[in-house]
């Protein structure tokens, strides 16, 4: 199963990859929301993991236009990021965000978290 | 305050004119014709005077407005730039403290690392080299005063801003390389130890398996034991057996013995049967002819006692003959079952010796692999939560983004602030100042030109 994980930081990326390689995913990366959209297509990922604050094309601006996709928009999307406000954690689940974790994350709640959204 | 101009000349012309006019009326109340002419003169010298003091006091009027509008403007610019000097004193507070806690934590991290790794002394030495060093300017600037010497010291912290930003920029770059590195070294032995946690697992069931199946260890040794007892038992039977025979030879030879005693017994009887014939004969021939049939039963009785004498002599050549070989084998063959014995018995004893470490070395092995099968959880699980902690590289670096736009917009407003001063970044000493920060700050940042710190600087600068 293939997971989109979508960072600008590359120990972040690398971090998510190796907790969820462990388990036994596959893991493609993107650094930004805009190269993530145009890998949905080649990927066909079952979920993305998501940070906000990207270069190019932040979190919500990627939700915003996966949610204009008829193909995409129910693909499950976690968004995982510093920013912990409530504003912004509304703003993801009402663009259609399965899920909101805050950074620093632990493995195991990422893990059980990917596997509800699944 | 504010005069006007048309006000002061028409004031100095007014009271000219006043003042002629009471020349006048004082004139006519005391006419005098001859003081008329010379009046109206003075009058007139008057009036011009009157004139020509108003214009020069009206253009005096006129610069000393122009001069109070230039000292309202002045004084309103120091106003402002007062309150902009506290709000760049504020922010450059907060800059140092904000330098000084990422200073504490680089330093804190550096008291944990490790003695013995390269990726650990390349940190040392970069958390070394940490500057942040606005606590003096900050004490210089606040000591100085509102007003005055403001352009130097402003112009001095300015130049600094693209320096830390610089230095920002390699802190997180730096650190991300360095969490990258050390994050693959970790996920190399998280691998390996994954393998040895893996492996552990199936060596501890096969050593743990069930005794009904085969691949079992504990089965396995069972097996031996139970085949070393079934072996222990054959040779106690063996020894059992053995022993039976031995008393068997011994029986047999006291057979042998009572057999050549009852051949004795049965010569001596032959013997004196002989003797029986002999007087049976003599008897016989003594009766005559009656006798005859004693003397046959003689015969047959000599003949039979010779028969028994031949066959007994027979059978103690047979016996002795049998005694001797049985002699000879009861005394290898003791000889021999008594030293397959002792070597039976002493393979038993190594036997149970080697049974009982066996199975010591089974429970040894089994404690061994269930030990490096928890060390290998254990070894995984604090990997893991290492990697996990290297998320903060992650979240430090944005808070340092966020000091760096703080300090571009610091360096904004301190360029607003200071060219607002008639002399910033006129100083003489600009090139002096800019070399001295080079010099300080330059080793840290590793610029090797001007052109770079040039580069650096903010463009209205320039």
């Amino acid at each position: 199963m293939t997971i989109l994980n979508v960072d600008d930081s590359v120990t972040m990326r690398k971090i998510i990859s190796i907790a969820l390689k462990g388990k036994g995913y596959e893991v493609v990366e993107a650094e930004n929301g805009r190269l993530a959209l145009d890998m949905l297509p080649t990927t066909k990922p079952a979920a993305v993991i998501l940070d906000i604050n990207m270069p190019v094309m932040g979190g919500i601006e990627f939700l915003k236009e996966l949610s204009k996709s008829p193909s995409y928009r129910s693909l499950p999307v976690i968004v995982l990021t510093t920013q912990g406000e409530d504003e912004l954690r509304k703003e993801a689940m009402n663009l259609g965000a399965k899920a909101f974790l805050v950074k620093p994350f632990q493995k195991e709640t990422l893990l059980e978290t990917l596997q509800k959204v699944l | 305050m504010r005069i006007a101009k048309s006000s002061v000349f028409s004031a100095v012309i007014i009271i000219s004119v006043f003042a002629d006019l009471a020349l006048i009326i004082a004139y006519a109340l005391y006419p005098s014709i001859f003081l008329l002419v010379p009046t109206i003169a003075v009058v007139a010298v008057g009036a011009a005077l009157s004139w020509r003091e108003g214009k020069r006091l009206a253009v005096l009027a006129e610069n000393a407005e122009r001069a109070a509008e230039e000292a309202d403007r002045r004084t309103a610019a120091a106003e402002a730039l007062t309150v902009k000097l506290e709000s760049v004193l504020r922010i450059l507070a907060e800059q140092d403290a904000v330098c000084a806690a990422l200073t504490d934590s680089a330093r804190a991290a550096r008291a944990n690392l490790p003695n013995a790794s390269p990726v650990a002394d390349f940190l040392r030495a970069f958390i070394d080299t940490y500057p942040l060093p606005a606590s003096a300017e900050i004490a210089k600037l606040r000591t100085i005063g509102k007003c005055g010497r403001l352009a130097e010291p402003l112009r001095f912290i300015e130049m600094k801003i693209p320096y830390v930003r610089e230095l920002l920029t390699r802190v997180t770059a730096h650190s991300e390389a360095a969490v990258l590195l050390l994050s693959e070294k970790f996920t190399s032995i998280l691998d390996k130890s994954g393998d040895t946690e893996r492996e552990a697992k199936v060596a501890l069931g096969a050593l743990t398996s069930d005794v009904a199946s085969e691949r079992g260890l504990q089965a396995i040794t069972r097996q031996i034991q139970e085949t070393y007892r079934d072996g222990a038992q054959v040779v106690n039977e063996f020894l059992r057996i053995n022993a039976e025979n031995e008393s068997r030879v011994k029986k047999l030879s006291t057979l042998v013995e009572e057999s050549e005693t009852l051949l004795h017994g049965i010569e001596e009887i032959a013997e004196q049967s002989k003797l029986i014939a002999f007087n049976l004969a003599v008897e016989s021939a003594k009766i005559g002819k009656s006798g005859l049939g004693f003397k046959v039963i003689c015969g047959e009785l000599q003949r039979l006692n010779n028969q028994t004498l031949a066959l007994s002599s027979n059978i103690t050549t047979i016996i002795d003959s049998f005694k001797k070989n049985n002699a000879e084998l009861s005394e290898q063959w003791l000889a021999k079952s008594r030293r397959l014995t002792g070597v039976i018995q002493g393979d038993q004893a190594k036997s149970a010796l080697l049974e009982k470490e066996l199975s010591d070395s089974q429970r040894i092995v089994s404690n061994l692999v269930s030990t490096v099968a928890a060390s290998a959880t254990s070894i995984n699980q604090a990997i893991s939560d290492i990697l996990e902690s290297m998320q903060f590289q992650d979240i430090t670096r944005q808070q340092i983004e966020s000091v760096q736009s703080f300090l571009k917009d610091m360096g904004n407003e301190l360029a607003e602030v200071g060219t607002s001063l008639p002399d910033y970044g006129r100083s003489a000493d600009e090139r002096k100042m800019h070399q001295a920060i080079r010099e300080k700050y330059g080793k840290q940042v590793k610029v090797s030109s001007d052109q770079e710190i040039f580069d650096l600087l903010p463009r209205r600068l320039k």
